[in-house]
């Protein structure tokens, strides 16, 4: 699921890339041997290809990060980025709904020692099962709360309906391996994961 | 650049890349067409209804309302109107589904340009032909 909108979303960058450089080429054979290219048309042009090849840039470093969780079973990262990465990486499927996703201020951190894979499974599906529910145009607030070994992460969205959409069956169950917990309540979402392995009872190495 | 033999072809390109769409419709009218952009499903129906069009550019993921979605609405309320697909998203299956709902015809992104506008001015020929030859 993240892999094709990562694709698709780098497809578009490039279709952009394409069209922007096609362009320039038009603009060339307009203005010929004698006549100079027009700069209202140029600046904006050039503009927009460093735009579009510094979105596609960020695309591959998340989905990167991503792909390499999934090399190495056990790893170490920090919550707070982890979530920020998946909310990027989860940007189309909140535009196609104008939703706006943000981190509280208050969020906390800390580092987190577990089947990473597993916890950003997690957290990104947990991410769409809010967007899948809420309401076009919501604001989807993400606060995480350390409680003692602990991570718990909220997606709250005022316009939350649970009965929009039926659950994604794989949360409870992420959760689970995590030994960890999922819950669906009336305006959000709240997950949480131990933050090491000697808490998630997960054998190392 | 333009050809001022043939008829102008007015073409509607619905895609929520601003940029992307913008772009296009600069390249499209450098080559004599005649250009409306909508940056989304519901936009793209809008404008289908209000103006004269001869061939539709959808994109498939767009926000409220995706492609496939308009092209399934257009199939009821506008069934002679050529529809292209034009996208970065999937692949053959996207593609299928579209023409068994009567796309015109698909591509993906990024385009060749010559490609795209032969294929808007194939749609447009086929659709003039067939009225043509039923004395319209």
């Amino acid at each position: 699921m993240i892999s094709a909108s990562v694709t698709h979303e780098i497809k578009n960058c490039l279709a952009i890339v394409n069209e922007t450089a096609g362009l320039l080429e038009d603009l060339a054979m307009m203005a010929g041997d004698d006549g100079g290219l027009p700069v209202q048309r140029v600046n904006p042009a050039a503009a927009s290809v460093v735009k579009q090849v510094g979105r596609a840039d960020w695309i591959m470093r998340d989905f990167n990060t991503l792909s390499h969780s999934v090399d190495e079973p056990v790893g170490t990262v920090d919550c707070r980025e982890m979530v920020a990465m998946l909310v990027r990486l989860s940007g189309r499927q909140a535009a196609m709904k104008n939703l706006d996703v943000q981190l509280t201020e208050e969020a906390e951190t800390a580092s987190v020692t577990a089947e990473i894979a597993v916890v950003e499974s997690l957290v990104y599906l947990s991410l769409r099962t809010v967007y899948d529910r809420a309401e076009s145009g919501d604001s989807v607030t993400i606060d995480l709360v350390r409680e003692g070994a602990a991570m718990v992460v909220r997606i709250k969205a005022a316009s939350l309906d649970v009965k929009r959409a039926g659950s994604d069956s794989r949360c409870p169950l992420l959760a689970n391996q995590l030994s960890g917990s999922f819950e669906e309540e009336d305006d959000q979402v709240v997950i949480s994961f131990p933050l090491s392995l000697q808490d998630s009872g997960v054998q190392s190495g | 650049m333009t050809n001022e033999m043939k008829d102008t072809i007015r073409v509607l390109l619905a895609d929520d890349e601003i940029e992307f769409a913008t772009t296009l419709s600069i390249r499209l009218n450098l080559r004599g067409f005649e250009t409306t952009v909508a940056y989304s499903g519901h936009e793209a129906l809008e404008k289908i209804d209000s103006k004269d069009l001869d061939v539709v550019i959808l994109d498939l993921k767009m926000p409220d309302l995706d492609g496939l979605e308009v092209l399934a609405r257009l199939r009821v309320n506008h069934p002679k109107l050529p529809v292209i697909i034009l996208t970065g998203h999937g692949a053959f299956e996207a593609g299928k589904e579209g023409m068994e709902l009567g796309a015109f015809d698909y591509i993906m992104k990024p385009a060749d340009l010559n490609l795209l506008t032969a294929k808007i001015e194939e749609a447009h020929e086929t659709v003039s032909g067939s009225e043509a030859k039923r004395g319209r």
